[in-house]
């Protein structure tokens, strides 16, 4: 069996808690890895822009993308600092295990 | 991390949300999971003891002086992953946290423990989570009439 990364969801929870107000929001969250997070927060997030430096992890999370996140989910394999994106272009930012 | 930062600032509107979710400084517990209960047996040792942690710390809180950003709420809460086998685990960590490793005791009493029945052998990590407002610079003063 693969390992099982928070199976409590705790980290759903308290981001949940966080930021309970994502809905119609413009996301991005910086160090998405494969993808974990971004599943369980996305479906009720306006539109997310899921971006991890390591292409690798882009093409995993790109494999694992639930179909129902397909509109409302974009994956691009870019650092920040590289991003290709307006100013003042998010309503939120989500900086996962990326500081 | 200062640079990702100031460009995440940029890249949001004014009172935009910024969550951020990063490791305590508190070492990560290796546990090993008996009869449905968690027991310690080691720690998760980094190289460097985890300065990185203590680094992101600073980082937010020197934007948090400089006006750039202002806590609304802060909360921990533990992150925990399980792998049936020591290999799985090791496999996983190698992945997604390079510079971790399990010293030779815990791994020792990882593989008795899972020798006598455990179930499971994991690794829990306090993480640290914020939400943040970003703060737009001050407006010039007005002139004096």
């Amino acid at each position: 069996m693969p390992v099982r990364m928070d199976p409590e969801e705790r980290e759903t929870a308290a981001l949940a808690a966080m930021a309970p107000d994502l809905a119609d929001r413009r996301v991005l969250e910086v160090g998405c890895g494969d993808g974990r997070l971004t599943w369980r927060y996305a479906a009720r997030a306006g539109r997310v822009l899921a971006i991890d430096p390591d292409r690798d992890w882009i093409a995993l999370a790109r494999e694992d993308l639930p179909p129902a996140l397909a509109g409302r989910v974009e994956l691009r394999a870019t650092g920040v600092e590289e991003l290709d994106a307006r100013d003042a272009s998010f309503d939120a930012a989500i900086m996962s295990w990326s500081l | 991390m200062v640079h990702a930062l100031e460009t995440v600032h940029r890249l949001l509107v004014p009172g935009g949300l910024l969550v951020d979710i990063h490791p305590s400084t508190t070492p990560a517990t290796v546990e090993v999971v008996e009869g449905g209960a968690a027991r310690a047996v080691g720690v998760i040792r980094e190289p460097d003891g985890g300065v990185e942690y203590r680094l992101a710390d600073e980082a937010l809180a020197g934007l948090i002086r400089r006006g750039r950003f202002g806590v609304e709420r802060h909360d921990i809460f533990q992150f925990a992953r399980y792998a049936d086998t020591l290999e799985e685990l090791l496999e996983n960590l190698s992945d997604t946290w390079q510079d971790a490793f399990i010293d030779a005791a815990a791994t020792a009493r990882v593989r008795e423990a899972l020798a006598a029945g455990a179930s499971a052998v994991s690794v829990r990590e306090v993480v640290r989570i914020a939400r943040l407002v970003r703060l737009s610079p001050p407006s010039p003063a007005a002139p004096a009439p």
